[in-house]
């Protein structure tokens, strides 16, 4: 579904930040795309979504060159960035006015999702705090039923609650032909909701496997004592002992820790790519 | 069935639809200023006792709104651009480039040449009527717009390609376009100027300072004699090239500098 090869880009010259980057992406999936600050997730968001063109390489989107922005490569992509531009009218209005763009837009369920939300239908969306706002956003993304949805940051300036109605409008909206990929640097919000992780670094794509081949092959564990245990590829110390990434030889199932996951990766990334190699 | 991924009457009709909700506080802000500087014109200079006898009378302050109004509008145009936030949701709205960019040249193009002469015409009505209840005098209607072959035509022309560079200009400067491209245009020309005093030289050599008396690309006058008496040779370009001009400007011009604007839109990246 999204499919890149070879791309290069670079805001400066001689200064890269992607390097011959290669990743493809399946329907039926929700990414979790991770990275740290500057390693260029929201570029290779706005790549996908044809916001920036590749300086080398290709970028295609269902078929699709995304750079050449066609309708009908539009009309089944949505990008929630993580800025976000409401216009000034009532929720009503604003469905007006953008929906007919989207011929699966789903009207009912973009009344549940707000309802999920709790935001009132007859706001007007220059009342909403920017929370209620990229809620707003959210549901219209997901009721557009685009085929492709790319979300940057999404949960930042969600309450606490707001955070877990997301996880569930989320994983509910996810079918087989939907492509969802999400980019965030708060990889606890993405708990249980992503069933694929791809880490980005250093230019490129340093790490790409789904939920269930991580925790076939990696073990995730919490551990009083760290002598007791061999084989530790990554440590994390905390109040209740070490949480610890040993590689799963039992065939046990733990649960995956994406935090710890990506911070290892980051630390240790020869070790873990041998494991998956 | 394979969308049109060009142009599709229905999605720019959708478009265009978004586009004034967006641009509604705006476009009725100017509207009330033009209607309302054009009610206070003829209202308040037939009383403070200011006649006008034709319209002729009053043209050069139609064509300095028409210019100074025209290109500050058209500068205007895509200043979602300006703002990321605004600048996404105008680049992924699933219309075509084309689309966007025919709204867009519509209504800084057509829509504000026909608001522009809708003011005035009711402007002049309204001062005539004024004028008429205070002392009695009808404006005689002596100057006739859009007259060809008449040279008036070209101020038409000018405009047009004014505000095509500016258009142009409003794709290339997300912000402060106007300045910038006013100050480029300017840079431009000057351009052109040294290029032509530079051809002048070649052409007459440094005698005497032809540049002060050329008009660029178009005529020499030339001095000859001294050091007591002097006489002036004009040249003047063929025909055929002054008529080339003349084409370049009425047909040419405005739709290059429209056509680049477009495919400079097209390359927006954000």
């Amino acid at each position: 579904m999204i499919n890149i090869q070879s791309l290069s880009f670079s805001y400066r010259k001689n200064k890269p930040l992607f390097e011959n980057l290669q990743l493809t992406l399946e329907a039926g999936h929700i990414y979790g795309l991770l990275g740290k600050n500057g390693a260029g997730k929201s570029t290779l968001l706005k790549q996908i979504a044809g916001l920036l063109f590749p300086d080398g390489g290709t970028c295609e989107v269902m078929g699709y060159t995304s750079a050449k922005r066609q309708p009908a490569f539009l009309r089944e992509l949505f990008l929630v960035p993580e800025e976000f531009y409401l216009p000034k009218v009532s929720v009503k209005k604003y469905v007006n006015l953008y929906a007919p763009f989207y011929p699966n837009f789903d009207e009912a369920a973009f009344s549940r999702y707000l309802k999920e939300f709790e935001i009132p239908r007859e706001q007007q969306l220059t009342e909403m705090s920017y929370g209620q706002k990229k809620k707003v956003l959210i549901s219209f993304a997901l009721a557009t039923n685009t085929k492709v949805l790319i979300m940057d940051e999404p949960t930042n300036g969600l309450d606490i609650p707001s955070k877990s109605q997301f996880r569930k409008v989320i994983a509910a909206a996810v079918t087989e032909d939907k492509c969802i990929v999400i980019s965030t640097h708060q990889v606890r919000d993405l708990d249980n909701l992503i069933d694929s992780i791809v880490i980005i670094d250093g230019h490129k794509i340093i790490f790409r496997e789904d939920v269930q081949t991580v925790t076939d092959k990696l073990s995730f564990k919490t551990v009083s004592r760290m002598e007791e245990t061999a084989g530790v590829l990554f440590a994390d110390s905390n109040l209740r002992g070490h949480t610890i990434i040993t590689k799963n030889t039992g065939n046990e199932q733990s649960k995956i820790d994406m935090e710890l996951l990506f911070n290892a990766v980051l630390t240790n990334q020869q070790p873990i790519q041998e494991i998956f190699n | 069935m394979q969308a049109n991924n060009v142009f599709n009457l229905r999605r720019m009709q959708l478009y265009l639809q978004k586009h004034l909700a967006d641009q509604l506080r705006f476009y009725l802000m100017g509207t009330l200023a033009i209607l309302g500087l054009a009610a206070a014109f003829g209202t308040l200079m037939p009383l403070m006792h200011t006649e006008i006898h034709q319209t002729s009378n009053i043209v050069p302050l139609y064509y300095i709104g028409l210019f100074a109004g025209g290109l500050l509008f058209t500068s205007r145009s895509f200043n979602e651009l300006a703002h990321k936030e605004k600048g996404i949701d105008f680049l992924l709205l699933p219309a075509s480039q084309f689309e966007k960019f025919l709204t867009t040249f519509l209504i800084s193009t057509v829509g504000f040449f026909v608001f522009y002469h809708i003011s005035c015409y009711l402007a002049l009505n309204i001062f005539e009527k004024v004028q008429v209840s205070l002392i009695g005098r009808h404006i005689q209607r002596d100057y006739q717009f859009l007259s060809a072959p008449d040279e008036k035509v070209y101020f038409y022309h000018v405009y047009f390609i004014l505000q095509s560079i500016f258009l142009f200009g409003a794709t290339c400067f997300h912000k402060y376009s106007f300045i910038k491209t006013l100050l480029s245009t300017l840079l431009f020309l000057l351009g052109l100027y040294v290029i032509n005093c530079l051809i002048i030289t070649v052409l007459f050599g440094l005698q005497t300072e032809f540049w002060k008396r050329s008009v660029p690309f178009f005529m020499v006058a030339k001095l000859d004699g001294g050091p007591i008496s002097w006489h002036t040779t004009v040249y003047v370009i063929p025909r055929w090239l002054s008529d080339t001009y003349l084409f370049i400007v009425r047909f040419i011009i405005a739709p290059v500098f429209w056509t680049l604007a477009y495919f400079r839109l097209k390359d927006q990246e954000i």
